[in-house]
């Protein structure tokens, strides 16, 4: 059931003293400047220590939301879906035959850029069809013109400067989550809202903090393949200028909003998505779901995150790079979605 | 529709003609980048370093009689680095020299073509809205503000770095230089047979 603003209103003249938007105001705050702290201090080790932990459970829990949110039939958003999860696999594929043939001969400089400009030209042209479909029945029937100039801006710029792009889409990545949380809070916690949109405008006052401490710190020493891998990660070899310290730093921080987002907070507003509570979910409840495939899905995907943590044990540079191109996946999957929210 | 598609005939046209043009050099003409985004098989460059057995010293001095900065190599050095040279091979990896990215030829044409048909269309938007909402106005506001900043960060960027910097003095060791984390300008090398320290002399300008 959503809430109005009435509602949120008549709560909030009739609250006393704190209300939970407040404590979460409050708690987002405080542990944002804690994690700040803690990652600007010691960048590399966060790195290691949120991807070890957090990396397959939030794309488990990711995974569970999105099914969550899949209706029983697609009827007329058939189309919406069809070319979602077209999208998501074609770009993936595409993604995995990148990386699959790193280091051969096709992929000399101007290889990877042609690549990475036509794969976020794509990506964009992908975006665009999708939010159309989704807003197909709106009212206004010139509201394409727009769309389409800032889709062809941004392929513009996909072009002129690729290698940029893509790192935009590393960085841009975990600020999707807390668009869904927006999204969500909107909702099913409206009385949250203005507090979330207070710790959302928090965010860049973090990362000029965190440029303030730590744009004069050296470089990350990148003597050995992992930490090479985690500065190259955030940047540092198109960004030579700034020092990788503060680019790795900003990239955890982000990196662990966003698991805390999947992992905590997104459940916390949307009780559908709390984990156990599978009988939420549409596909998996409903008579005329499939409840065997979801439930072989979701204990497929607990092995899965099982054997990445038992994977990071073993050799973790070689399974962060995996994991990194297995990914794109999710981070793909969560645009259509976000789509349809809207 | 007819004027949209000779204004898009215009622009394809447009851009087809800067085919022609220089707009930089050629691919074959530019240092090839090496920078890839997602490939697995990279290492960290390694540095191809030379240690000269012979340098004792590296000797920075600030002379108030010096009219130009100076950088003085004695003959031993520079046998004994043609020597050491010759089983390193060159200072620096090829990784080192080509790391930056650069725009290709086949990129800008795309990107130029695709940017004046995001004007195009911008355009045109702004055309049939004459009557703009309130969220309209938002969202042009919200533009001219990004614009702005985008502008801004541009001059910025590009701006010439302080005039201690782009000249080696006495100056290179002051608070000022030294936020900028280098400094640059014309020096002399000479060559000497006395010595086997390298010396830089820096004229002292106050």
């Amino acid at each position: 059931m959503e809430v109005t603003r009435d509602t949120l209103r008549r709560e909030h003249v009739s609250s006393v003293g704190i209300n939970s938007s407040t404590i979460f105001l409050i708690v987002f705050l405080a542990c944002a400047t804690a994690t700040a702290i803690a990652i600007g201090a010691f960048p590399l080790q966060a790195s290691i220590a949120t991807i070890f932990l957090f990396a397959g459970l939030h794309n488990w829990l990711e995974f569970r939301y999105f099914v969550g949110r899949m209706p029983l039939r697609w009827g007329r958003s058939a189309p919406f879906y069809s070319m979602a999860i077209g999208g998501v696999f074609f770009l993936a594929g595409l993604y995995w035959i990148a990386y699959v043939g790193s280091g051969t001969w096709l992929w000399n400089s101007s290889g990877w850029s042609l690549f990475a400009s036509v794969w976020n030209s794509l990506l964009i042209g992908w975006l665009l069809v999708l939010y159309s479909l989704r807003k197909r029945n709106a009212k206004d029937n010139h509201a394409w013109l727009p769309l389409l100039s800032v889709a062809l801006l941004m392929s513009s710029i996909a072009w002129l400067t690729p290698l940029y792009c893509s790192l935009v889409l590393v960085f841009l990545h975990p600020l999707i989550a807390m668009w869904f949380l927006e999204r969500q809070i909107r909702r099913t916690k409206i009385q949250w809202l203005r507090a979330y949109h207070l710790c959302l405008a928090s965010i860049p006052l973090f990362l000029v903090g965190l440029a303030f401490w730590l744009s004069y710190q050296p470089n990350i020493p990148d003597d050995n393949p992992l930490s090479w891998r985690i500065s190259e990660h955030a940047g540092s070899q198109l960004f030579p200028m700034v020092s990788s310290h503060l680019l790795v730093t900003i990239h955890v921080f982000l990196e662990t909003i966003h698991y805390f987002v999947w992992l905590l907070l997104i459940p916390l507003v949307d009780r559908r998505s709390i984990p156990w509570r599978f009988s939420q979910i549409p596909l998996f409840s409903n008579s005329r779901g499939l409840p065997k495939v979801i439930s072989s899905l979701f204990v497929m995907g607990a092995f899965v995150a099982l054997a990445l943590w038992i994977s990071f044990s073993v050799d973790y540079v070689m399974t962060r790079d995996i994991y990194f191109a297995v990914a794109i996946l999710h981070v793909l999957a969560e645009f259509p979605f976000l789509i349809k929210m809207l | 529709m007819k004027n949209l598609l000779l204004m898009m005939i215009f622009v394809i046209g447009h851009q087809s003609c800067t085919f022609g043009y220089d707009l930089g050099p050629s691919p074959g003409q530019r240092p090839k980048p090496q920078a890839k985004p997602t490939d697995r098989s990279q290492s960290p460059p390694e540095i191809a370093t030379i240690k000269l057995k012979d340098l004792k010293n590296f000797v920075i001095q600030i002379d108030k009689d010096a009219k130009e900065a100076r950088l003085i190599i004695p003959n031993s050095l520079i046998r004994s680095l043609q020597n050491e040279m010759g089983t390193s091979g060159s200072f620096l990896s090829p990784n080192l020299i080509n790391d930056q990215p650069t725009v290709s030829r086949i990129g800008t044409i795309i990107g130029g073509l695709l940017m004046a048909l995001s004007f195009l269309f911008g355009g045109l938007w702004l055309i049939r809205h004459r009557k703009l909402s309130v969220p309209n106005r938002a969202v042009i506001a919200f533009i001219l503000s990004l614009t702005g900043i985008g502008t801004a960060s541009l001059v910025y960027a590009n701006a010439g770095p302080p005039p201690e910097v782009g000249v080696i003095t006495g100056k290179i060791f002051s608070s000022t230089v030294q936020a900028s984390k280098q400094a640059l300008g014309e020096i002399r090398i000479e060559t000497t047979n006395e010595g086997d320290s390298i010396k830089l002399i820096v004229p002292d300008s106050k």
